[in-house]
């Protein structure tokens, strides 16, 4: 089968606006480094789940493959079906935008109070399709509202966002992103804003929606027992860059990077462990505008030797489909437990 | 003698047309020194507007119904409000839910902290500043940056800046509405650590707000579970992850996914939380019940499983 989206060393670099008195002394001007070299292939109807703490770079890169940065800031290459998704003139490839769609975190704040379901959902349409009958258009609404489990999809039509639950927001949210049809759907954190009661819902539907539409999915989360339960694979993201990456079952199962270790071990396990002493990781994702030489992991790295300081690990096979910046210290690591 | 007594505990709201909200009906717990509550339920639950009674912190429109709060066995409800105004901060303190949106953003950190010390403590300007330095480094955080704004903070750091604050007046009971729920999970296990040595040292008990059951292991001794302002189950955190009778309970802990445990799409609870301005017929909980019967229409019994694991149903509630 072939890929259905394909990231060759994408990079996303943001300049930093320089301050007038940068500029007079002649400084460099500075960079921050969101997303440093990711290679991820989707497959159709894949979940890939890309975990990380804030900070790591992880709506970043979602964005970069929604293309909703500038192209100017994005580098390497994104294919979708094996085609570059830019042209070379730096244009975004029409038809795109009606293959891959995002839904963001929060769906109090993403909806437009101010205007009705059906025209926050036709939205997308409207702009991929100027000349849809009014008929149509109304049509296809219906069909994403009911898709996205809001039956009668005709009640929704000219109700506002403020009369509907957080729920059914968030299923607005869905029907907008499958108006457009899209093979690959971004989704940014989708249910850490819902109650528990919705959230196991909204999941069941995006699955449902897999199912029946071979729709993929690129889960982005903090989340890793979420990612574990729903993805198929498992990207894990640090300062911009994939530290580990495979099947969710080999990523959680035998985790080969320390940095998946403590995400892994620091999720709550419903059991008293208040005595337990937790491998707690100090601070925050350092700065990334000045990227540290060697492994980007490495100053809050539990195990980080001299190694580590100098050269840059890369991506290496470390088991079936299974690949990790860093595995040298594994079996270390065993004897010390 | 418990810290803190809370007795069949009754609240409404008085909404605009006559209409009354009865956001919490009858509840009843207690809170010992050292001890840590969590008032566990979805939103609408009566969790919150139970914390800010406490406190006193009810809106206008909020009626007592019924009940006794008693704090150090005095009684919270009919105190003078001078006397409540002694025991806000002083003797509980809270830490709210939106540490981006609490803080102001035009002050320093300084100015904020040293203000609030010296709002409810007659202390001089330089004792408090000196307290206000005291309580960053207690916080983990440089006492430097409290002269930077909070848009320079993380949230994280935001998170433990309110933490900072909740404990000016070096109160004996923190009440944390859902401290964390804004935060990633490596930040919430470095606010969940550092809450934890907190409490040791200074002796403090905790109320925590929250809806996710997964992490009471990581901080509390017992959960309160609330449903539609009643307390469906109670007990200690052990009992209620290893022996959960309650329907709701049992619902609320497969709504996680736990690693290590079955891989797949966690369980959700059908349907919606109850309209509380309509009158309860027998269990809140039946439409949703999985396990619902029809003696469920009549008022459930409260059971007694062993010591103060307690829940509220008409099943003997086998797991």
């Amino acid at each position: 089968m072939d890929a259905l989206i394909e990231l060759k060393n994408v990079t996303v670099k943001f300049p930093v606006k320089p301050s007038f008195i940068d500029v007079l002394k002649g400084k460099p001007q500075r960079v921050v480094h969101a997303v440093n070299g990711v290679d991820l292939t989707v497959m159709p109807g894949e979940i890939i789940a890309l975990v990380g703490e804030s900070g790591s770079g992880k709506t970043t890169l979602g964005k970069a493959i929604n293309a909703l940065h500038p192209s100017e800031v994005v580098g390497g290459t994104i294919c979708f079906e094996g085609e570059p998704i830019f042209g070379t003139d730096g244009k975004l490839k029409p038809g795109y935008r009606e293959k891959v769609a995002m839904i963001f975190q929060d769906p109090y704040q993403s909806l437009n109070p101010k205007q009705t379901i059906e025209k926050i959902v036709a939205e997308p349409l409207m702009i991929q399709q100027k000349n849809l009958s009014r008929d149509k258009m109304r049509a296809s609404v219906v069909t994403a509202l009911e898709q996205a489990g809001l039956t009668p999809g005709e009640s929704f039509l000219n109700r506002y966002p403020h009369e509907l639950s957080g729920g059914q927001r968030q299923r607005v949210v869905i029907a907008g992103a499958l108006i457009v049809k899209p093979k690959l759907i971004i989704a940014d954190e989708p249910v850490s804003m819902l109650d528990v009661s919705i959230r196991s819902e909204i999941l069941k539907l995006l699955m449902e929606l897999r199912e029946r539409q071979q729709i993929a999915y690129l889960f982005i989360t903090h989340d890793i027992a979420l990612a574990w339960a729903i993805a198929d694979k498992i990207a894990v993201m640090y300062l911009g860059t994939i530290l580990e990456y495979g099947s969710a079952e080999n990523v959680i199962q035998s985790p080969q990077n320390p940095y998946t270790q403590a995400l892994i071990e620091i999720m709550p396990k419903m059991k008293m462990r208040r005595s337990e002493k937790r491998a707690l990781l100090t601070g925050e994702i350092p700065d990334p505008i000045d990227l540290p030489k060697g492994c980007v992991f490495q100053s809050r790295c539990p195990r980080a030797a001299d190694g580590c300081m100098h050269e840059k690990p890369k991506l290496t096979l470390v088991g079936e489909a299974h690949y990790s910046v860093c595995e040298c210290r594994l079996e270390e690591m065993r004897v010390n437990e | 003698m418990a810290l803190l007594e809370v007795d069949s505990l009754k609240i409404a709201f008085e909404l605009t047309g006559g209409k009354r909200l009865k956001a919490v009906n009858g509840i009843s717990f207690s809170l010992d020194e050292g001890e840590t509550l969590a008032l566990v339920g979805e939103s609408g639950s009566g969790k919150t507007t139970a914390a800010l009674s406490l406190m006193r912190l009810l809106p206008k429109n909020a009626v007592i119904d019924g009940g006794e709060i008693r704090y150090k066995q005095r009684d919270v409800l009919t105190a003078p409000e001078g006397m409540i105004q002694k025991l806000r901060w002083k003797e509980i303190a809270m830490i709210f839910q939106g540490a981006m949106n609490a803080l102001n953003p035009v002050l320093t950190i300084e100015k904020q902290m040293v203000e609030a010390i010296l709002l409810h403590e007659t202390v001089s300007n330089e004792a408090a500043y000196a307290r206000a330095e005291m309580l960053m480094r207690r916080v983990e955080i440089d006492p430097k940056r409290l002269k930077q704004y909070p848009h320079q903070f993380s949230g994280g750091m935001r998170q433990r800046v309110m933490i900072a604050m909740a404990l000016a007046c070096e109160p004996k009971i923190v009440i944390g509405d859902e401290p964390t729920t804004a935060l990633d999970v490596m930040v919430q296990a470095q606010i969940f650590e550092l809450l934890e040595s907190l409490k040791k040292e200074m002796g403090l008990s905790m109320i925590l707000i929250t809806h996710d059951l997964s992490i009471l292991g990581d901080i509390c001794d017992k959960v309160a579970v609330m449903y539609a302002g009643e307390i469906v189950e109670s007990g200690s955190v052990e009992a209620i992850y290893e022996d959960a009778r309650h329907p709701y309970t049992q619902k609320l802990l497969a709504a996680y996914p736990i690693i290590g445990k079955k891989r797949g799409l966690p369980d959700f609870i059908p349907g919606q939380p109850l309209d509380m301005t309509k009158p309860v017929q027998g269990c809140a909980f039946y439409s949703r019940c999985h396990k619902a019967m029809p003696i469920c229409l009549s008022r459930p019994p409260l059971r007694t499983v062993e010591g103060a694991h307690q829940f509220l149903c008409h099943l003997e509630g086998e797991a």
